[in-house]
């Protein structure tokens, strides 16, 4: 993403679906651009295609994880357009590559507006393929595959995940107790929408077996190596919820699951997750949520999703991806072939949260959560 | 909107560019993401290979 002339049709249309899709741009909105460096160019993108159709728009540069001045220079954002502006819609999309930052500062920085009149997008792992893969497919997709899925999942009470690298492992659900997330580009009145999309998780209350991840990983750390798995597939044997040996061919990605579980509570399977964006096949080598949002399964190892409902913390998540995956949900006889989805038009269920990389309690202090009720959002998860 | 690019947006967009290099210059903001970590004090001790090369380092996310 150096040179913004080279921008492929394919990236172009994935603009176009963040502002028409997505945000559902209206000449009554402002947009507020922040990015990071690394997101340069994919800012003049929308930037551009924001000024093609007239809409008013604001550039706000900043750092990554530490910026002391990025607070005033949104709210200075946000004030001048509402001064020219009074009744717009205040969009806010974040852009960043490498990292997830300064989430209380854009809190901060829409602060005193009424939800129905701001909207969050927070856009992570910003490279090419997020715009010509991820963003390929629409919300309504999204949502209705989704919707096929945590129909299922939230109902069963045991489930059996086969995939074709070799996976077999049996997993115990609680949704009475632990929150299932579906990000799908859609969001309620004040809350954030997480970029790329196209996922549903929780937690497993019990999980044992062999997960074979052939895809990629996705770590919250910084990592310099290519996160795809295209020819050494990493083998976890989890027994009690943990990852009790692993081996993979590729000695550098051995060393980095050495290291990640190393950490205290880092073999703890923390999440379970379904991807569900059709647009993402081959992956991308960058360290990216836009892997796990391939349809299969990944295992989250190290941290939770579920806040203050699971008693432990992590400072590591390790996400491990397999490509595809069948679904056995109790006693039922056909799988769910995520390689082979066919879904309708269920309605979507609204108890679930929204997005899966998040970290504090948007709705304030004092809310109570209590499994697939809750709206609670959750910490870090890929 | 059409999904391919006219001559003049590939303009707009360079015009755009330079808009953002600029203030990005003018706001300090360009700055590697080592260098932030050091500021920030790394968290995470770096995770290195066989041979002691770093594999990662850092937390990604707000703390």
């Amino acid at each position: 993403m150096t040179n913004p002339t080279t921008i492929s049709n394919a990236q172009w249309q994935g603009v176009n679906n963040l502002l028409d899709a997505y945000i559902k741009v209206t000449a009554n909105d402002h947009l507020i651009i922040a990015f990071a460096n690394d997101s340069t160019t994919a800012a003049a993108w929308i930037l551009s295609a924001l000024d093609d159709r007239g809409i008013s728009r604001s550039a706000v540069p900043m750092r990554p994880l530490v910026d002391p001045s990025f607070s005033a220079r949104l709210s200075g954002a946000v004030q001048s357009a509402l001064a020219l502006k009074p009744a717009a819609r205040m969009v806010v999309v974040t852009l960043e590559r490498d990292t997830m930052s300064h989430s209380a500062a854009i809190l901060d920085g829409v602060k005193g507006l009424r939800p129905k009149d701001c909207l969050l997008v927070r856009c992570i792992s910003v490279c090419a393929d997020l715009f010509a893969l991820a963003l390929s497919v629409l919300p309504e997709e999204l949502s209705a595959i989704n919707a096929f899925l945590l129909n299922r999942l939230i109902h069963a009470k045991s489930i059996r995940v086969v995939t074709q690298s070799g996976s077999d492992i049996k997993v115990q659900l609680n949704s009475d107790k632990y929150r299932w997330i579906s990000n799908r580009g859609k969001v309620p009145e004040g809350g954030f929408m997480i970029i790329p999309a196209g996922e549903v998780a929780t937690y497993p209350s019990q999980i044992d077996g062999r997960f074979v991840a052939d895809f990629a990983f996705n770590v919250n750390t910084f990592v310099d190596i290519d996160c795809r798995f295209p020819a050494t597939p990493v083998t976890v044997e989890i027994k009690n919820g943990k990852a009790v040996s692993y081996f993979c061919e590729d000695k550098k990605i051995e060393s980095l699951l050495s290291g990640c579980f190393k950490f205290e509570n880092g073999r703890n399977v923390g999440e379970i997750g379904f991807g569900t964006n059709r647009g993402i096949i081959n992956g991308t080598a960058l360290n990216s949520h836009i892997n796990e949002r391939r349809l299969g399964i990944h295992l989250g190892f190290g941290d939770h999703n579920q806040y203050d409902l699971v008693d432990y913390k992590c400072r590591i998540h390790l996400d491990l991806i397999a490509r595809g995956a069948k679904i056995w949900i109790d006693d039922d006889l056909q799988p769910i072939d995520l390689d082979n989805l066919s879904v309708g038009s269920e309605p979507h269920p609204d108890n679930t949260l929204h997005q899966d990389a998040f970290e504090f309690n948007e709705l304030g202090e004092g809310q109570h959560c209590c499994g697939a009720q809750s709206m609670l959002p959750v910490k870090n998860m890929g | 909107m059409p999904n391919t690019l006219t001559s003049a947006q590939t303009d707009s967009i360079a015009d755009v560019l330079k808009e953002l290099q600029d203030i990005q210059f003018e706001a300090g903001t360009t700055v590697d993401l080592r260098t932030i970590a050091e500021e920030r004090g790394i968290d995470l001790g770096d995770i290195n290979d066989e041979q002691g090369n770093p594999l990662a380092w850092g937390i990604s996310y707000d703390t």
